[in-house]
């Protein structure tokens, strides 16, 4: 007491003395050495930070320091690659300290199928991403959280639709006809939809790569794997962790088409007949707005020593660009679990529901309700509405349609309740033998309605139309594993034995009918509709099971040597009679390189690992029934002998026993890498893997079979690729640091054999349809053997002929103007010939993180179809065009659209994904344990020399790369956000 | 112990058969329950017929081929409108290639019907026999046929097939001349097995006389050597038969409700809500005759009678008026109807200034010019389909006929043409010659579905009329043009199809 009045006597008298001045009587100074925890060397150049302030110090090369302080406060020691203290101290002291080195990445443990390994010990190409590296900027959806993050994931998205979600395609995964997207396995719920996660509820994501480690899936496998962990909550008291955030989205680019003047100056150019409408609209701007979106997540969580806990609920409204377009979800979940039998059993539970609201609107094809068509073909000197406030209508064409009419006037909405379960017991019988049971039940139950009223939205009269229809499908899954674990000298083996059995049932109903009497009724009451056909209802059913047995193998001795390996026999009611069942094996093996006694000189590196794998892995996603002849009703027909209405039946396909499921054979080789204590690290990955069996639809000539169509396996292809991830701590110091990772991919797919059901060397793809466009040979995709998949194979455009047709090279060498009798060349690959994606997050005066991330493709080619469209000047005056159709105009151009090679453009782009700036708020109340508030936007920049929209298109399927104007337009989006911790 | 439970368990799931595979159907039939009732046997036949329901309209193409080029009926491109890559022109100028949408889907439903026929022809094979189940299969081999006539017609030479199964995948063409006398065969051979009924949905005695009727009418076509006396005999087989007679009116035949007209022997019996596929109206109608009928959809404004074919009937022919609809244009109210883009009332021209009308053309010209057609009723409140049925096969086709083949060998026809003209309002002929009877078989038969056939006979298919061959471009004299080229995609698909026939 009599010291503590002295202090203060002491400062206030220093205070009044040496206003600005150091308070020197109160001054002491800490020093000390500090040394490495495991080692016991001395640590040069420590950080040592006065806590709340800028002033701080660095230890000397001996790792001596000292440090002056005016009054008590902390000091902050800090080191890269070891793990900060804080040290309180109010006098005159001799502190060391020592610094123990952070838990290398390599010790982290990843999330592998059905299983974890720690980071050193995989033998597979398996990326891991934990949450905290998902960085800044707004994931509406959980996918686009990876999106440029792993080498050799793909995520793209066409567009900006908040209904529509993001496309993966991991390692070049393609097939003909078969679902090339991976498997998503959620809280150990296989075939688990990612749109009902909450990107807030994520842990993290473990994406197996190569065949070896997809294997374990089977039939499931050969397109990559994505498992998403939630997070489950860890020991201590509770947290409560509010998120919330707002947007504002725009659309990033226009088409560029002709203004109002300029139509008239066309038509006065020209001598043309034409009725002007009289106004000035943009018919872009119309239909498009700022879209603001709104997201609020609420999670709870915490834990004792056997128990944990995690609860959210989220609640998210996405407002679309285009008007008329928007997706309302809200999410509750809960993870549940608890230790029992003195730690031996293990049980864990989460439950999930979500429900979602979509508004949409159609934009896909050329048709009068597609908005975007309408919007871009529109004359801009038609007015949007007339005097008295009702819509614009003029029949200028056919299917000229007012878009706002149509954005105004049509209810296309869906409500989905989806609902995830998953219970998981895992018991420890012996020191090492655990046994598992896994239960898991989706059931996504959706309705969908749809009305247009009679007579008032369309130009041309219309007979107006309602439709309601419900679609249900339900997952079960069942899984026993047992996993033996033991270790003798040094000497370590994992085994893992499991069942696997999964059905899928679905249905669906829908009525719909035309002529409503009421336009309050809406799709409420279809009975009050006058016209009711008989395909005005219908109904469907079916199911499909997936049985699997497998077992794995791992082994490694003294953590030097790794050799795994696994198998799989699944079966699934899908195959063909004589093919239901299939083996899918793999092989691995590591070497620790830098754990070798030659290596432990070399100190600079502090990971080499050098890894090679093999394994077969199979597709089965294709649809039910295809190996065997069902019969369908093909309509209603009147039977002459009663001359009553009869329904004929007829084959849907034809049979094929031999149906099976599709292989994919995958060898992968690795070096996984750290350098100054994994300051630096990366892996490189380079594979090959061959895909044969492909499942395809084709069509066959009947007779002498029986249908037209038949599923079968057929042609092979081949795809090799080269990753690189590399990712590095660049400054770590006091104030500022900067975590950078770049990761580069290079993979080419090609097509080895076509198969039996192809004629000829060229599998045509990619056919447009669209206005004008005549004949069966508008294709723009050759699938040809030993060439790259997704090829563009168009005709060489000439010139014009005299009278102003498209001219192509013909056969001979000479010209013609038949597309049939044009001969067809590779003009380029819409698959890009590199990938970069760069992420840095950067933090300074230690509240402040910058988070910046940009991705590149480079070498995709682009198909502009939508220019191809919309270039023809015959389609002025009356609807609009491009300003090359004017150029096309002026050089005597009459051909209609039509395919040519002059429409492939390069679509490489730069684009500044996101950048966030966020800050760090430690409150000094007990109350709130921190708050971050942000800022940031995502797609702020691209850079391209692309003429279109945009030259990201989804990369999926035989054919891609074709820009049609049927896309959602991509949006800039600016964001705000609050982030705070209880 | 405990460590036994996971084997245990394995073998349990054995037992309980947790390795199921067996696929479970529930929206379809397994080939293994279809036919599943004397009902769905018995209707196995009908699909056949079904197969003819695409022909109207753009799916089969089968009727705008024959309509199109020839020179009763156009589709004048209209600015943006029915340009649709040249699709409708290169057919009425002749400049078709092989990769076409007419070429190219007619010969696809042709062969659908074929091949549907042949599998039914084999399952009913398959049945235990009986004299119905007989009938049943002569039946179909009639319906068969036909599809083939339409096959030699418009394409030539082309495999013959008489079953569905062991056929070779890629088979050859079979010759006009000997598919021709493979359907006389057959149906000649079948006549007694067809059902001796006026049925206009059914493959009747008379259907089976119609058809050889045509086949032998156009023997000279299709092999070199006429029968005109045949195709009289089958004529007359119908006419004298005393089930169909001669409708009062030129209208009769064609309205909504004509599937008990005396007249009509077979037709495809469309209903607007149940079997759609006839909708002519929208093609032809103008975007606003909606209004003149009460439609719930608005027309298309496309297709137009060809002026030189609206001259050759005289104004006082019934026809005129009853096939066309042309002048000033009322809703149903009888207002004038104001055309939305000119701002005037609407008056169709029957002259169309040219076949590709382009901005330079004036809305009037563009929008408003050709005489639409309404020969099929279009009734108050129509849908895009009409319930119209189409007839295939008519009594008045077969008066004419009669008339022609009595004409061609040397004598007089015109007790079978004069009915035809008097009812229309118009004078009779005294000695028709063969150019009389071409003529009023276009005036009669107009937008039938027979004028193709009919130029193509009288040897006029390839010579030059109105934006064919003349200075507004096209082809003519191309002898070529009589048959259209087997489709692209056939040949790509069976090489074996460019090769000769046998």
């Amino acid at each position: 007491m009599m010291r503590q009045a002295f202090s203060i006597w002491k400062a206030f008298l220093l205070l009044l003395l040496f206003i600005p001045g150091t308070a020197m009587a109160q001054e002491f100074t800490v020093s000390g050495s500090i040394t490495d925890k495991s080692t016991g060397e001395t640590l040069p150049a420590v950080n040592i930070l006065i806590k709340g302030t800028t002033t701080g110090k660095t230890s000397d090369i001996d790792g001596n320091y000292s440090i002056i302080m005016n009054q008590p406060g902390t000091l902050v020691f800090s080191y890269v690659g070891y793990q900060s203290q804080e040290i309180p101290v109010d006098k005159t002291a001799v502190i060391n300290l020592q610094l123990e080195p952070i838990v290398s990445a390599l010790e982290e443990v990843i999330i592998i199928g059905y299983g974890t390994q720690k980071k050193a010990d995989k033998t597979g190409a398996v990326a891991h991403i934990t949450s905290e590296e998902l960085g800044g900027g707004v994931l509406t959806d959980a996918i686009q959280g990876i999106q440029s993050k792993v080498a050799g994931v793909l995520v793209t998205k066409k567009g900006g639709d908040p209904n529509t979600g993001f496309a993966v395609k991991i390692r070049g995964a393609a097939g003909f006809s078969s679902n090339t997207q991976p498997l998503y396995v959620i809280d150990g719920v296989p075939n688990a939809d990612p749109t009902t996660v909450a990107p807030e509820d994520i842990e993290s994501y473990s994406i197996l790569k190569d065949a070896a480690s997809a294997a374990i899936y089977g039939s499931q496998g050969s397109n990559g794997v994505i498992i998403i962990t939630t997070k489950k909550g860890l020991e201590g008291k509770g947290t409560l962790q509010f998120n919330m955030n707002f947007s504002a989205d725009r659309v990033a680019k226009k088409l560029d088409l002709l203004n109002a003047d300029e139509i008239r100056k066309y038509v006065d150019d020209n001598d043309l007949n034409f009725s002007d409408g009289g106004a000035n609209v943009d018919w872009q701007d119309e239909i498009y707005r700022t879209g603001f979106t709104q997201n609020y997540n609420l999670n709870y969580s915490g834990g004792t020593e056997r128990s944990s806990y995690y609860g959210s609920v989220t609640h998210s409204i996405w407002e679309g660009v285009m008007k008329g377009t928007q997706k309302d979800r809200t999410i509750g979940k809960v993870n549940l679990m608890h230790k029992a039998l003195n730690d031996k059993l293990t049980l864990s539970g989460s439950i999930s529901g979500t429900f979602e609201d979509n508004d949409y609107e159609n934009y896909d094809g050329w048709d009068k309700d597609d908005v975007i068509y309408q919007a871009l073909s529109h004359n801009p000197t038609d007015p949007v509405k007339n005097p008295d406030g009702s819509y614009y209508k003029i029949n200028r064409a056919y299917n000229y349609e007012n878009p706002m009419a149509v954005i105004d006037g049509i209810d296309n909405l869906r409500s989905a309740k989806r609902f995830f379960g998953n219970f998981k017991a895992d018991m420890e019988f012996l020191p090492g033998l655990t046994g598992g049971i896994n239960f898991g039940y989706t059931r996504d139950d959706s309705e969908s309605s749809y009305f247009r009223p009679k007579g008032t939205i369309y130009a041309t009269a219309d007979n107006g139309f309602g439709k309601k229809g419900y679609d249900n499908l339900q997952q079960k899954l069942f899984e026993l594993t047992g996993n033996y674990l033991k270790s003798f000298d040094k000497h370590n083996l994992n085994l893992m034995l499991g069942y696997s059995w999964q059905q899928k049932n679905w249905n669906g109903f829908y009525a719909q009918a035309e002529n409503p009497q009421s336009d309050f009724l809406k799709y409420n009451n279809l009975g009050s509709f006058i016209d009711i056909t008989s395909s005005s209802i219908s109904s469907w059913a079916g199911e499909s099971r997936l049985i699997g047995f497998f077992g794995r193998a791992q082994y490694n001795f003294d953590s030097r040597y790794y050799l795994a390996g696994s198998i799989r026999r699944d079966g699934s009611t899908k195959f063909g009679v004589n093919n239901k069942w299939g083996w899918f094996p793999t092989v691995s093996a590591g070497w620790n390189i830098d754990k070798e006694a030659f290596m432990s000189s070399v100190s600079v590196i502090s990971q080499l690992k050098l890894r090679v794998s093999y394994g077969v892995s199979g597709n089965q996603n294709i649809g039910e029934y295809h190996s065997q002849v069902v019969f369908q009703p093909t309509g209603v027909a009147i039977d002459p002998e009663t001359g009553q209405q009869v329904t004929t039946f007829g084959p849907a396909w034809n049979e094929n026993p031999d149906l099976r499921w599709e292989r994919t054979a995958e060898t992968n080789i690795g070096l996984d890498f750290a350098l100054l204590k994994s300051r630096i690290s990366g892996t490189i990955e380079v594979y090959t893997k061959e895909t044969s069996d492909l499942l395809g639809e084709y069509q066959v000539p009947v007779p002498p079979n029986l249908a037209k169509t038949k599923f079968a396996n057929s042609g092979n292809m081949r795809n090799t690729g080269i990753e690189l991830f590399i990712q590095a701590f660049a400054v770590d110091k006091t104030n500022i640091s900067w975590k950078t990772s770049l990761n580069i991919t290079h993979f080419k797919t090609t097509i080895g054999d076509l198969g039996e059901y192809v004629e000829g060397e060229v599998r045509r793809d990619g056919y447009l349809t669209g206005r004008g466009l005549i004949g069966d040979l508008n294709y723009v995709t050759g699938n040809i053997e030993n060439e790259e998949l997704g090829s563009f194979y168009l005709p060489k455009y000439l010139g014009l002929s005299s009278d102003g047709y498209f001219l192509y090279e013909s056969e001979t060498g000479g010209a013609t103007r038949e597309l049939n009798k044009a001969k067809r060349y590779i003009v380029g690959s819409p698959a890009p010939n590199l990938e970069i994606g760069w992420s840095n997050t950067v933090t300074f005066f230690k509240h402040f993180e910058l988070d910046l991330s940009l991705r590149t493709m480079i070498g995709n080619d682009v198909y502009n179809a939508t220019r191809m469209f919309f270039d023809y000047p015959g389609l002025l005056p009356s609807t609009n065009a491009v300003p090359d159709a004017i150029d096309w105009k002026n050089q005597g151009r009459t051909q209609v659209p039509a395919i040519a090679d002059i429409y492939v453009e390069d679509g490489s782009f730069l684009r500044i994904d996101y950048v966030s700036l966020g800050y760090n708020i430690i409150p000094k109340g007990k109350i709130v344990r921190n708050v971050k508030v942000y800022v940031s936007s995502n797609n702020l920049l691209t850079l391209t020399g692309y003429s279109g929209v945009d030259p990201e298109t989804t990369v999926e399927g035989l054919s891609f790369g074709i820009d049609q104007y049927n896309v959602y337009p991509k949006t800039r989006t600016f964001n705000f956000g609050v982030t705070a911790n209880f | 112990m405990k460590t036994t439970y996971i084997p245990v368990l394995f073998s349990l799931l054995l037992v309980l058969g947790c390795t199921d595979l067996d696929e479970v159907l529930y929206d379809k039939l397994p080939e293994s329950v279809y036919p599943e009732s004397e009902a769905q046997i018995a209707s196995m036949s009908v699909d056949a017929y079904k197969q003819l329901q695409p022909l109207a309209d753009d799916q089969g193409w089968w009727f705008w081929a024959q309509e199109v080029s020839s020179d009763e009926l156009v589709f004048p491109t209209r600015d943006a409108d029915w340009d649709d890559g040249g699709k409708w022109r290169v057919m009425y100028q002749h400049t078709w290639n092989n990769d076409v949408e007419g070429v190219n889907r007619m010969w696809d439903k042709f062969y659908s019907g074929v091949t549907r026929s042949n599998q039914i022809i084999d399952m009913l094979r398959q049945l235990p026999q009986s004299d119905a189940i007989d009938a049943k299969i002569k039946e179909v081999e009639v319906v068969r046929s036909y599809f083939f006539y339409l096959i030699m017609d418009n394409y030539g030479d082309a495999p013959y097939l008489t079953t569905a199964t062991d056929v070779p995948e890629q088979p050859f063409k079979t010759s006009r001349a000997a598919i021709f006398d493979s359907l006389t065969a057959t149906v000649e051979n079948n006549l007694s097995a067809l059902k001796d009924i006026d049925n206009k949905y059914m493959a009747t005695r008379y259907f089976g006389f119609a058809l050889l009727s045509k086949l032998y009418l156009n023997s000279e076509v299709y092999t070199g050597i006429a029968q005109w006396d045949k195709a009289g005999a089958y004529a007359d087989s119908i006419i004298n038969s005393g089930l169909y007679t001669l409708d009062g009116t030129v209208t009769g035949p064609f309205v909504t409700e004509n599937q008990s007209n005396s007249e009509i022997i077979f037709s495809i019996p469309y209903d607007e809500d149940d079997y759609q596929g006839f909708r002519i109206h929208m093609r032809t109608l103008h975007y606003q005759s909606n209004l003149t009928y009460d439609m719930s959809v608005g027309p298309w404004n496309g297709c137009a009678v060809t002026y030189q074919h609206f001259l050759t009937y005289e104004d006082n022919d019934l026809r005129k008026a009853a096939y066309f609809l042309y002048g000033p244009q009322y809703d149903s109210k009888g207002k004038p109807i104001i055309e939305s883009v000119i701002g005037a009332p609407l008056n169709l021209d029957p002259v169309i200034p040219a076949i590709r009308m382009d901005a330079t053309f004036t809305p009037t010209e563009i929008r408003t010019t050709g005489a639409r057609i309404r020969k099929y009723e279009i009734k108050k409140g129509a849908k895009e389909n009409l319930s119209n049925d189409l007839p295939l096969f008519r009594l008045t086709d077969f008066y004419l006929i009669k008339a022609e083949c009595e004409i061609r060998l040397g004598n007089n026809g015109d007790e079978w043409i004069n009915p035809i003209r008097e009812r229309a309002g118009v004078d009779g002929f005294t000695d028709a010659t063969l150019d009389d009877l071409l003529a009023e078989r276009g005036r009669e038969l107009f937008a039938e579905g027979v004028r193709r056939q009919d130029l193509i006979r009288f040897g006029e298919f390839t010579k030059v009329w109105w934006a064919k061959g003349d200075e507004q471009g096209g082809t003519s004299n191309d002898p070529t043009v009589k048959t259209f080229p087997i489709p692209k995609w056939a040949t790509d698909a069976n090489p074996n199809l460019l090769l000769d026939a046998e």
